[in-house]
């Protein structure tokens, strides 16, 4: 009896994946709810009259970023994926669906047209660099467990991770980020459900893909404190409410030192917490994304 | 077979392990520097164990204790308070940021096994200072580094020519009157330095900093012949019977003068702590033994110091 999930892309909605990627992960849950709807007649005391209504079925998984092992999972999230020139990029387009197969404890569920509602991102100091999951899924059937055969990939380790901001076409590395976390929510509607059917019927976004995210910057850092208050790393005030565009890059590299992975959007700062008490002081900055595409890069 | 600490300010950025002048040997009685990798550990829901452990954030988190020797221990005041000013001979060190050291730790054990091992961008977090009877007086200090270098074992040529400062050298004065009836004092002093400035990119600690309220607290043991400041602890005011409408609490200035076994009469520390407030009393009587009177204390305000002469 072995837990494990394994993934694999869907060529059309709902038909089951040709492949399939086994992924580690160190959280699974899943939820099937049947819709059970009851009614009551005015002949009678208590509601009898039972009947099955829409299947929901959703869950989330967190897993160490392995991009290689997550690909199929971010291809379906973002939309698209292809090889150009030395890595394979990920960015936004018409969402995939995938096939998921979920072991837990005996049980093996195999769940297709799942879609992604949203991703989490987070990037710690002294943790591993962590993603979750959340899906939508259409329907699922009960199988056999299988034997899974894990790949050999590092996951993304946070001394290994650089972090630049970009301003005006100049890069500069952020050696002081204790924390950088992003979630992206990707606009499916999850309650797409048509009349002849019970089980969702497609992955159709209904809202635009938005990231919020947040920052800790360890020490005293002028130019971050400025670049939310008054719009620029470089004015001490502000009188046209200009809003600072920053182009974030979040690189991580194998322990070879070649690439890994690369994360690249552009945000721009909404909000600064800061408190200091009894001598401690903590600022974290809260961005949201703002630009063209958030691109995800797998070498 | 040899040991030795030898320690020196950092110069340069934090963590540099570099030093303005050679680090100079201090005599003390332990040393304790456990190095933890922190490792980060990922279990997977696929196995019965953990499925992998990686190099996590490196903590090095150790002691030093030794027989208070002001002058050799300089450098550590001056880790630990951060500011100093220099007047004559004398070296007075107050509270500001936090400064880093070059702490190095070697071991012999026959010619061909010994090291060294260097640690950078030490961060000295706490002092107790001991006073007991029939002791040398004690310091204790608590430390966190940022980073080690392992290298060949370089005793240091001499050490700084000090006595240590024995108990019937020190004078406990409260409100500026020499106290004779103080059987024991422990003052602790804790900087509340952020152990946890660890950042995306590196597995050390990135900076020195402070995360919190500077704590100097202390106790007191009086000989049972104590009535006024034990009185004085209880209500606020050693006149009264009770605690007055307004809760006071007793407060007072104490000094701590040492003077130099070499040179009788001249003092080598002084320690003031001029608004130090009572914060609780604890009385034994057990049959006809002695009664032990102990008085706890906070120092608060300002004007903290602690000087050295040389």
């Amino acid at each position: 009896m072995v837990d494990y999930i394994t993934v694999g892309l869907e060529s059309s909605y709902g038909g089951g994946a040709a492949t399939h990627t086994p992924v580690l992960v160190t959280n699974v849950e899943d939820n099937v709810n049947r819709g059970i709807e009851v009614f009551g007649n005015v002949d009678e005391y208590k509601k009898g009259y039972v009947k099955t209504g829409k299947l929901v079925v959703n869950g989330s998984f967190t897993a160490s970023l392995r991009p290689n092992m997550l690909k199929d999972v971010l291809v379906a999230a973002f939309g698209s994926g292809s090889s150009v020139g030395g890595y394979y990029k990920i960015g936004l387009g018409t969402p995939k669906s995938l096939e998921m197969r979920v072991s837990t404890r005996g049980v093996v569920k195999s769940l297709v047209g799942v879609g992604i509602i949203k991703t989490g991102f987070a990037f710690v100091s002294n943790k591993l660099a962590e993603v979750k999951v959340d899906w939508i899924a259409r329907d699922y059937s009960l199988s056999d467990e299988e034997s899974v055969t894990y790949s050999k990939e590092y996951p993304a380790l946070p001394y290994l991770c650089t972090i630049t901001f970009t301003r005006d076409g100049t890069p500069v590395v952020k050696e002081n980020v204790k924390m950088l976390s992003m979630e992206v929510t990707f606009g499916l509607d999850g309650d797409y459900y048509v009349v002849d059917d019970y089980r969702l019927a497609g992955l159709i976004r209904k809202d635009v893909v938005e990231m919020v995210g947040s920052v800790e910057l360890g020490g005293v850092d002028l130019g971050e404190v400025a670049s939310i208050l008054v719009g620029d790393v470089s004015r001490t005030s502000m009188s046209d409410n200009k809003m600072d565009v920053i182009g974030v890059k979040v690189d991580f590299l194998n322990l070879s030192g070649t690439s890994k992975v690369c994360l690249l959007f552009d945000v721009t700062y909404e909000s600064l917490a800061s408190g200091l008490s009894k001598g401690s002081r903590q600022r974290t900055w809260k961005f949201r994304n703002c630009g063209e595409d958030i691109e995800v890069r797998i070498y | 077979m040899s040991r030795y600490v030898k320690i020196g300010l950092e110069t340069g950025t934090y963590g540099s392990g570099t030093t303005a002048s050679a680090t100079a040997g201090v005599l003390v009685t332990s040393v304790g520097d456990p190095v933890d990798r922190a490792p980060i550990i990922e279990e997977c829901i696929s196995g019965y164990v953990a499925n992998s452990a990686y190099g996590g954030a490196l903590r090095i988190k150790g002691t030093l204790e030794g027989s208070l020797r002001p002058v050799q221990m300089k450098a550590l005041f001056e880790a630990l308070f951060g500011s100093k000013s220099r007047d004559g001979d004398t070296t007075t060190y107050t509270l500001g940021m936090p400064k880093a050291l070059v702490m190095e730790v070697g071991e012999q054990v026959g010619d061909a096994l010994s090291m060294e091992t260097k640690y950078k961008g030490v961060g000295v977090s706490g002092c107790t200072l001991e006073f007991n009877p029939k002791e040398i007086v004690t310091a204790r200090f608590d430390w966190v580094a940022k980073n080690f270098v392992n290298g060949s074992f370089s005793a240091p040529a001499s050490y700084t020519t000090e006595d240590p400062v024995v108990f019937y050298n020190a004078v406990i004065s409260i409100g500026g009157t020499p106290a004779t009836t103080v059987k024991s004092l422990s003052l602790s002093i804790d900087r509340k330095l952020d152990e946890e400035q660890y950042t995306l990119g590196a597995f050390d600690l990135q900076r020195l900093t402070i995360n919190g309220m500077t704590d100097i607290t202390g106790e007191l043991t009086f000989s049972e012949m104590e009535y006024t400041q034990y009185k004085a602890a209880m209500t606020g005011n050693s006149a009264q019977t009770s605690i007055a409408e307004n809760n006071p609490l007793g407060t007072v200035a104490l000094t701590i003068t040492c003077t130099d076994m070499s040179n009788p009469g001249v003092t080598n520390l002084v320690i003031s702590m001029p608004v130090t407030v009572y914060t609780d009393t604890d009385r034994t009587i057990q049959g006809m033994n002695e009664i032990e009177k102990k008085v706890k204390f906070r120092v608060v305000g300002s004007g903290f110091s602690l000087a050295v002469t040389e």
